[in-house]
This record gives C-alpha cells, structure tokens and sequence, in this order.
C-alpha cells in the first residue's frame, strides 16, 4: 500500500496522523524509562526508596519496551535505511527475547538486570518485536502483521480486565498473574494503538477514511473499547459494596454488556438513517442539478452557436464591405461583430451561474433581510448610483436561508429592476417581508416597464428571454433565483396583477421539506 | 410574371433577422418583412396572409413549435420553413410531425445564406412548397 493513498483516503492530513502515532510511540518508550530509571536508579539507590509505591517494572521489560517504541518510530519514516534500521532493531530484540525465553530457567543473579520478565510478558514482546520486523519487511503481509498484533495484546489485555474484573486472580496460577498492570497497559496500548494503526497495515486508513464504514468505525470503535470498562467499573463497584460472589459479578457484567451493546446498535442505527437521509437529499439535489445539466446543454447549444455563427457572417459582409470601400458600412458590421462576440462571456458565466445553483451545498443561518439587500446592493452599487436608483426595506424579518445564495437572489432581481428601469423617471425597489406561522414571504417591487404577462409565465425558464431586454444580460437569472429558492423549499413567482412595474414574490418556509 | 413572393420571417434575435432579411432580399422579386415577437407574428400571419413563413425554432414566450401548432390548429396551409441554429433529430422529427414543409439549420457563410434563400424561394415558384 502506497503511502500517498492515505492522503486521498484519510480524514486528518497524512502528518497530523503520523505525528500523533509518534506521539504515542514517544510516551510509552518515556513511561517505560521513567519507570526504569526510577525504579532502579541505573544502578544508584532505587529511586523507589524514595518514592513508596511507584511502580517498578522489570529492567529489561522497560528497555524492551524502549527498543521496540525506537523501532516503531524508525518504521515510520518513508526511506528505505529507516527501515531496515527499523527491522533490524526489532530483529536483535526478538532474538534476545527469545534466548531470554529459552535459558530463562538457567537465570541466578539477584541484581535487576538478572531479573528475567515473567513468560507472559516475553511473549507479549517477543510477538510484538516479530510483528515489526514483518511490518518492515513485508509490507503486503499486513493481515499478518494485525493478527500478530491482536495475538501479543491479548495476554496483556487479559491480564487488565483480569486485574479490573476478578482482582487479578480468576486463576491464581495462571502465568498472566506474574505480569503487572502498568506492564500490561502499556504492552496493549503499543500493541492496539501503534501498531494496529500503523500506516503500512492499512487499518488505520480504513477507520480514518472519510467514509460510510469510515465514520461508523470511529464511532463504535471507542465505545467498543469503553463498553467492557463501564460494566467492569459497574461490577467492581458492586463487588466491593456488596461483597457478591463471581459468579452474580459475571451475570451483571455480561447483562451490562448485552444492555449496552444493544444500545450501541441503536445508536449507529439511527446514525445510518440520519446519513441515509442526507444522501437522499444529495441525490435529489443531484437530479436538480441535473435537470439544470441537461438544460444547459441544450441552451448553451443554441446561445453559444448563434453568436459564433453571427461573428463569422459580420465578417463576411465586413469584407464585402470594405471590398467596395464602403467605409461606414463596415464600421457598422465591425461594431456587430464586436457586440456579438462580446455576448460570449456573458452567456457563458449565466449559465455557469446558473447550473453551480442547483450544485451548491446549503448552508443555512440566520439573516436579516436589510442585511442581504445591502449585501446585493454593495454588488450593484455602481449601476444604482449611475441610475440614480432607491432601495427601501419597508419590514425587516428574519430568515433562515444561506446567505451567499440568497444574496444572488435579491443581487439578480435588482440587476432585472435596473435593466428594465423606465427612463422618465428615477427606479425606486421596495422590498417587504412578512413573516406568518410557516415562514417568511418576500416581496420585491419596482416602478420599471414591468413584466410582459406573455413573458410572465416562462420567465423562469433559462431558455426565456424577456423581449425588451433583448440583448441586455442572459437572461438566465430569474432560472437562478428559482434553482436557489427551492433549494431552500420555498417557491418564487412574478404577480401577474401587478401593473405599476414588476413585482416577484419568493416564500422562504422555516422548515425545509425532506 | 409570377407575382411577388411575400416572405415572413420570425425570429427573436435581430441578427439572425438581419441576415435572413439581407439573403431574401437578395434573391429580387421577394417582398420580405420580420417579426421578433411569436404573438404578433401569429397575429400578422393570420392578417397578412403571407406566401411563405421562416420560421425560428427556439424563441421566448411560444417557440416555433408553438407558433407552428398554433396555425395549423386554425387550419392555415401557409408553407412554413422551420430555421434553427442547431439541427437536433428530435426537433425536426418534432417540426414535421407538426407539419412544416422544410427544416435548415442556420448557414455559418454569407454564400450559404443566399443559396437557401435562393433555394428555398426556388422551391416555392416552381410549386414545391405546397400549401399544407
């Protein structure tokens, strides 16, 4: 597995996951020689004397522990050296380990480096440091290596929920009792959180993706691991308050697990659905964007063509024109031809603009209804100071709605109220909101030519074109504002009895329909 | 002589009508007059009773398929040749199922503009263009 697909899959930027990995390999390498260092001193006076109580942990468990958190680190370097160092450091300490395993019996020094660590944790280590040499050495073997892992934890976490949920003595003879708790941990904690998520293993790539299984992983994983912890915690309490017997501790523990494993179910059940609905609502956004798709096609087929078409034949009569040396005539078919090209941009970003409408991604928050007007005006503002033009908000209300979209909403039907502006007297818009019990209801007038009733009725059609603007704009942005109002579930119309200029009313609900 | 072809050509875009005008006129012996808006054009082919119409397919308010339905609804036979910027198979399926007497697709070059409109004046004088 290449490295450079965890970018594509992962979650966290690749460095953030690697120096978090580190960042446990350094704790548990530094825990393991605090612990050496405190308990033995190196050979001075056994800090322990001084500190009653601290943990000790055999001397060469912690620099075992030490040396596989070195050859951890080294693994996760990207060059080739790292990691044959890497392998290499976890090959001499598997061999020590296993010859420590082998005359472990021949063993008579009393000093603490004489101390051979008990057989539950040779082997928990012994794995351990095999699993990194195969890491290192066969990155394809990654099943392998996980299940090596899983193997060297096992004893280790045994031996935690033995000390948590029988006092340490389900089997007094047991060879796991000779292993300590902090040994234990920190054998687990390497072995599940290091090296289960290595790069190289791909597990960590899986839980950390940014999909379906990714998500529910990250969820139930940890509640996974924190399940048997409660009803242990649970049983504990209850066994020291109420002195039960194992066997009642083992009947509450399993009905605690079942309990809230059925709980867990539950929860990422419901998590399922919420999801499932999210991406039936992308789906429905993907059909409207694809209804705008398979309009814009057909539309930019016909409104690309025809002014290509028109540079081409203005050309031609140009020529003609100068051909004869008629001057003024092809002065007048250059400016045609330089109109007609400059329609190009502009039908292009109108249908841009329009069909990124049914793509966008609503984001909804709380706005005032003077502050997205002063917002769309801001963007209007050169031509409504040329014109000469007035924008009153007669009632503020709030809405909820996605500001941006909503700015283009009232930015596109200024643009239409300046467009068809009557030229005898000055262009006042009077925008109003109403709120009722189910949402707000926008209203934008203005004193203009107003709208043909003909036109009226397709105006929201990307195709329709009002006549007396021929030539002026696309033409596409009321089909905007109709793409972005029902994307919010409201509804956008042109009141059709309105004759002193136009009038378009939208109705934002405050609840969006699934 | 034959008496004068009157010509109506409809379109929405002033340029298109320009050249259509500019290639009609060309061909001599053709009164052509045009018309942007649909609605009024359906109102002057039923007043000026034209001998031909050109036709645009994509226009706002009622497209040329409207307009095209629109008078044959009313029973007027007028010959209707349908002119579009983009020859797609459905639309022209679509314009002779609703009985126009010819499609083109819009010319790119001046010299094709002239020879349609030669033909398509041809095609009516020699009686081709039957009434519908």
């Amino acid at each position: 597995m290449s490295q450079t697909m965890l970018d594509t899959y992962l979650r966290l930027p690749r460095r953030r996951y690697f120096s978090a990995l580190e960042w446990h390999a350094v704790a548990i390498g530094s825990i393991a020689a605090a612990v050496l260092i405190i308990g033995y001193g190196f050979g001075f006076e056994p800090l322990q004397m001084i500190i009653p109580g601290f943990p000790t942990m055999k001397a060469r468990t912690a620099a075992a522990l030490m040396a596989l958190s070195v050859s951890f680190l080294m693994s996760l370097r990207g060059s080739n050296r790292s990691r044959w160092g890497s392998a290499a450091v976890a090959a001499v300490l598997a061999v020590l380990l296993a010859h420590m395993w082998a005359t472990r019996s021949l063993s008579t020094g009393a000093d603490a480096w004489s101390i051979i660590p008990s057989d539950a944790t040779i082997f928990c280590l012994l794995i351990g440091a095999v699993t990194l040499v195969v890491i290192n050495l066969r990155p394809g073997w990654s099943l392998a290596a996980g299940v090596l892992a899983l193997v060297a934890a096992t004893p280790a976490l045994f031996r935690i929920f033995g000390l948590f949920l029988f006092q340490g003595a389900p089997d007094a003879n047991s060879p796991l009792n000779t292993m300590a708790l902090h040994t234990a941990t920190l054998i687990a904690w390497f072995m599940l959180v290091c090296v289960m998520l290595h790069p190289r293993l791909g597990f960590g790539r899986v839980v950390l993706q940014a999909s379906l299984r990714g998500r529910l992983l990250r969820r139930a994983l940890p509640v996974v691991v924190v399940l048997p912890v409660v009803a242990a915690a649970i049983s504990l309490a209850l066994s020291m308050t109420h002195n039960w017997a194992s066997e009642a501790l083992f009947a509450v523990n399993a009905a605690i697990s079942v309990t809230l494993a059925a709980l867990l179910i539950w929860w990422l059940s419901s998590l399922v659905e919420g999801w499932q609905a999210e991406a039936n609502e992308q789906a429905s956004r993907l059909s409207r964007a694809n209804e705008a798709l398979e309009q814009y096609a057909s539309s930019a087929a016909h409104d690309l063509k025809a002014p290509a078409r028109h540079v081409l034949l203005y050309g031609e009569l140009l020529e003609e024109a100068l051909a004869k040396d008629d001057l003024a005539t092809a002065r007048r078919h250059a400016r045609s031809i330089r109109d007609s090209a400059r329609e190009m941009p502009n039908i292009i970003d109108g249908m841009l603009d329009y069909s990124r409408s049914a793509f966008t991604r609503i984001t909804l928050s709380e706005n005032s209804l003077s502050e997205l007007v002063q917002a769309a005006a801001r963007q209007n503002a050169g031509d409504l100071e040329s014109t000469g033009a007035q924008i009153t908000v007669l009632h503020e209300v709030r809405m909820r709605c996605d500001s941006t979209l909503m700015t283009t909403v009232f930015h596109n039907l200024i643009t239409n109220a300046i467009k068809n502006r009557r030229r005898d007297r000055p262009l006042a818009v009077r925008i109003d909101g109403v709120r009722d019990e189910t949402g707000v209801r926008i209203s934008i007038e203005d004193n203009g030519v107003g709208f043909d009733p003909d036109f009226a009725v397709v105006a929201f059609n990307p195709l329709a074109r009002g006549v007396h603007t021929a030539g002026e704009g696309t033409g596409i942005g009321l089909a905007t504002c109709r793409t972005i109002i029902q994307s919010h579930g409201g509804q956008i119309r042109i009141d059709p009895n309105w004759r002193n200029g136009a009038r378009v009313e939208f109705t934002l609900p405050d609840k969006r329909p699934a | 002589m034959s008496k004068l072809a009157s010509v109506l050509i409809v379109d929405d875009n002033p340029r298109c009508l320009e050249f259509m005008t500019l290639a009609f006129s060309a061909q001599g012996g053709v009164a052509v007059s045009s018309e942007m808006k649909p609605i009024t054009a359906l109102d002057r082919i039923r007043s000026e009773k034209p001998d031909l119409v050109v036709l645009d397919v994509k226009m706002p308010d009622l497209d040329g398929f409207g307009v095209l339905s629109l008078l044959r609804s009313e029973g007027n036979p007028v010959p209707v040749v349908m002119c579009s910027g983009s020859a797609l198979q459905n639309d022209v399926d679509r314009a002779y199922a609703g009985g126009c007497s010819g499609y083109i697709e819009k010319p790119t070059t001046l010299e094709d503009y002239r020879a349609m409109a030669g033909a398509i004046v041809g095609y009516w004088k020699r009686g081709e263009l039957p009434r519908h």
